[in-house]
């Protein structure tokens, strides 16, 4: 375990790391708000970006073997749910709840 | 995320140099997600404020607890990181519902994200943002010109 003044000069250099990236973008772009372009990408990034951060969580499932059932079958009560009731807190428990209970108990390795 | 200043995001709409300060610091992949959707964009300064500190405290808090009592769930007890996952996968269901008309920019992104898982799995994330932006720029040059022609 590392000192903790080590772990607190750690933790100092990520708040500076995180603050300048999420500002650089904004001293740069300030005076590109009123572009056509950045308005076109605006509109369409989230949507883009929550479906590649999703795939992104699912790029280490183990496709070939049997136990990728238990987070494939979560994802399916997931969408699911959602398509059904538009609960978040529903479809994001109801999916999680049968992972890992598919994953814990029929599907352990 | 670094994405969040291509449409200004929430912090154009945070009033004072601190709030604004804390807000770039505080603008979380959740924090986004979460004031860009369609009826956040009428949220006031202290509203934006207010949830982000509340997120951050959250997350905090969170992670305390995490890491406190975490290790008291039992090691066969496995799964629980598909929550993250569950809640992506909702939160993009919301953005593409929001632009239902609009259903070539999440294929456009499905693509991106599976090109860029096979040509470098490493830098997954890099690869498919960037690919996933330069799709939409090449969309958004041929839609421009095809008024031109008609």
């Amino acid at each position: 375990m590392p000192d903790t003044r080590y772990l607190i000069a750690v933790a100092a250099v990520c708040c500076a790391l995180t603050w300048a990236l999420r500002a650089l973008p904004f001293t740069a772009l300030e005076s590109l708000r009123s572009s056509r372009t950045l308005q076109y990408l605006s509109t369409r990034m989230p949507a883009g970006v929550m479906v590649i951060l999703s795939l992104y969580t699912l790029r280490t499932l183990p496709l070939t073997e049997v136990r990728v059932l238990a987070p494939l079958v979560g994802l399916a009560v997931t969408v699911g749910l959602h398509l059904w009731r538009r609960n978040a807190l529903l479809s994001v428990l109801g999916g999680t709840a049968v992972t890992v209970a598919l994953s814990s108990t029929v599907f352990t390795v | 995320m670094g994405f969040e200043a291509l449409d200004g995001g929430p912090l154009h709409r945070v009033e004072g140099r601190l709030a604004k300060l804390y807000s770039t610091f505080a603008l979380s992949d959740e924090a986004y997600a979460m004031t860009t959707g369609g009826q956040a964009r009428t949220w006031s300064s202290t509203r934006i404020v207010s949830f982000q500190a509340f997120n951050h405290a959250y997350c905090v808090a969170g992670a305390l607890i995490g890491a406190l009592v975490g290790s008291l769930i039992p090691p066969r007890i496995t799964g629980l990181d598909f929550a993250m996952t569950a809640l992506l996968v909702v939160l993009a269901l919301d953005a593409i519902r929001d632009r239902r008309h609009d259903l070539p920019t999440p294929l456009l992104a499905l693509l991106a994200a599976l090109i860029a898982r096979l040509i470098t799995p490493g830098q997954m994330l890099l690869t498919a943002f960037g690919l996933f932006t330069a799709a939409l720029l090449v969309r958004h040059r041929s839609a421009r010109r095809e008024p031109a022609r008609a």
